[in-house]
């Protein structure tokens, strides 16, 4: 048995040797052996977005709509921070009641600020409460968030908890749903049942960004030449100060960040009151954060 | 709504040339000393996705053909000119680069060139070299970056005698600099194996 088993054994020991042997050694007829491969060797470069490394984009949602008068206020607000080297990024939210110094205007919510200065005013109002210097905005309103999901045929938002609101429209169950505009849009101004109301809707809003990254990265790994429709079409849709040569550089970058490597969070805050009006004060916490993000652009821990 | 923004969407607008099978607009060009190679990459679908409401091509033949001017002398001095491969230094291959994607190109020889292998070359058979092109368009319709994806694919001759299979695919972003279409961003492959073991699967990564 023992002698059958080391038979066995040499066996064995042989048809491996003699496969790696086919495998890595050269053709008779070939003197040297030459370093071919099998393997696909791959390389590629994005240049920088900005000339700075991390860059900052504040996203901005008006709630401007056709044929209401708005407020013409921010209904929504996220800092972006992108870690291109490190392909990661970081979306703060600010709920839009938080109550903030604002350039040149005193102390009010955060939202107003838009309506008191447009998206400059906006970026210099976080730029003065976070430290961070922002590199570009993007300013959107309703319409343009709902045609711009459609344009790029839906998104896949991982819903966190049963949503039933008449108000906003939002009616989805836990779990990733595909979503076109209106229904993202619903998912996103939804206030009512979420943790903290505005709180929860600001993080809310940062899953719709993961979930058009995770849209973005699937199509430009399937085909890179999909981002210049992302980029066509989002640039009818939004307003920026970015140049088509920017959103490239930017959707270049953006299409390199994995998902599961940026960090999705609303600025610490509690619910307060200034006057009679209902507000958010972001809490000292928040200033770690700031400080954090200013280092790379990610969070650390 | 920074990824929809950056993100956007997709109102196709496709001004196609249909099919893979043109020529492209230069001239074929013959290299190779001993083994003369007639090689021209062939222009396949080229379409346009547009900012403005209205789209027109106008200007599109002339875009189509600065780069092809690119990618086509990009072929030739990392696959097809043995006079310029230089051991597989490729000294002039990536001239059509930016100047960041060039540095970077210089790191990713075994992607976008025939690599170390170049030394052992004599000379390269190219059986297969087509692309095609999408082209943003910005509001006045002037195309302003260009997204061409090669395939290219050919039998390298050893100097023993030996052939190894050659297949490269590369996405080249391009841009109109000072009147040329320059690559400012890229992923590329490529893979070199013998010939025998042509068709077996490459590793996936």
């Amino acid at each position: 048995m023992r002698r059958a088993l080391l038979a066995l054994s040499a066996l064995v020991t042989t048809l491996l040797v003699a496969s790696v042997t086919l495998h890595t050694a050269p053709p008779p007829a070939r003197a040297e052996p030459v370093a071919f491969s099998l393997h696909r060797v791959r390389g590629s470069y994005a240049p920088p977005p900005s000339a700075r490394t991390p860059f900052t984009v504040l996203a901005i949602g008006s709630d401007y709509r056709p044929n209401e008068t708005p407020c013409g206020c921010a209904d929504s607000l996220h800092l972006i921070t992108v870690n291109p080297a490190k392909q990661g990024a970081t979306i703060l939210g600010f709920p839009r009641d938080s109550w903030v110094p604002i350039p040149g205007h005193g102390s009010n919510r955060i939202n107003t600020s838009l309506k008191s200065g447009g998206p400059e005013l906006v970026v210099a109002t976080v730029q003065q409460l976070t430290g961070i210097q922002i590199d570009y905005y993007l300013l959107t309103d309703f319409e343009g968030f709902s045609r711009a999901v459609d344009g790029i045929g839906g998104i896949v938002v991982d819903v966190p908890y049963a949503m039933g609101d008449p108000y906003s429209g939002a009616y989805f169950e836990p779990g990733p749903v595909h979503m076109m505009g209106g229904e993202a849009l619903s998912f996103a101004r939804n206030r009512h049942g979420t943790p903290g109301g505005d709180i929860g809707r600001s993080e809310n809003q940062g899953l719709v960004f993961l979930g058009a990254l995770e849209k973005l990265r699937r199509d430009f790994r399937q085909d890179p030449a999909l981002l210049v429709g992302w980029i066509a079409v989002g640039n009818r849709y939004l307003r920026t100060d970015l140049s088509l040569a920017d959103l490239t550089r930017v959707g270049l970058a953006a299409a390199r960040i994995d998902p599961a490597r940026v960090r999705n969070l609303v600025v610490p805050s509690s619910i307060g009151s200034v006057g009679s009006a209902s507000v958010v004060f972001i809490t000292d916490a928040a200033q770690s954060i700031y400080a954090d993000l200013r280092d790379d652009g990610l969070l650390s821990g | 709504m920074l990824v929809l923004a950056t993100l956007g969407g997709a109102v196709w607008f496709t001004l196609a040339r249909e099919g893979g099978a043109e020529p492209g607009p230069v001239s074929p060009t013959t290299v190779g000393g001993d083994h003369p190679v007639e090689f021209e990459l062939r222009t396949g679908r080229v379409s346009v996705r547009s900012v403005a409401a209205e789209v027109s091509r106008e200007g599109i033949d002339a875009a189509t053909e600065g780069v092809h001017a690119t990618v086509q002398a990009l072929y030739m001095g990392a696959f097809v000119d043995p006079a310029r491969w230089d051991g597989g230094a490729f000294p002039d291959a990536f001239q059509g680069f930016e100047k960041g994607a060039a540095e970077r190109a210089r790191r990713d020889l075994d992607a976008l060139t025939l690599g170390s292998v170049a030394g052992e070359l004599e000379w390269v058979e190219p059986s297969t070299g087509r692309y095609s092109i999408v082209f943003l368009l910005d509001g006045q319709n002037r195309p302003v970056t260009a997204v061409a994806g090669v395939v290219f694919r050919g039998i390298g001759h050893l100097k023993d005698g030996e052939t190894v299979s050659i297949s490269n695919g590369a996405d080249l972003f391009l841009r109109p600099v000072d009147g040329a279409w320059r690559v400012f961003s890229y992923t590329a492959s490529t893979q070199i194996a013998p010939s025998s073991t042509a068709g077996q699967e490459e590793t996936p990564q």
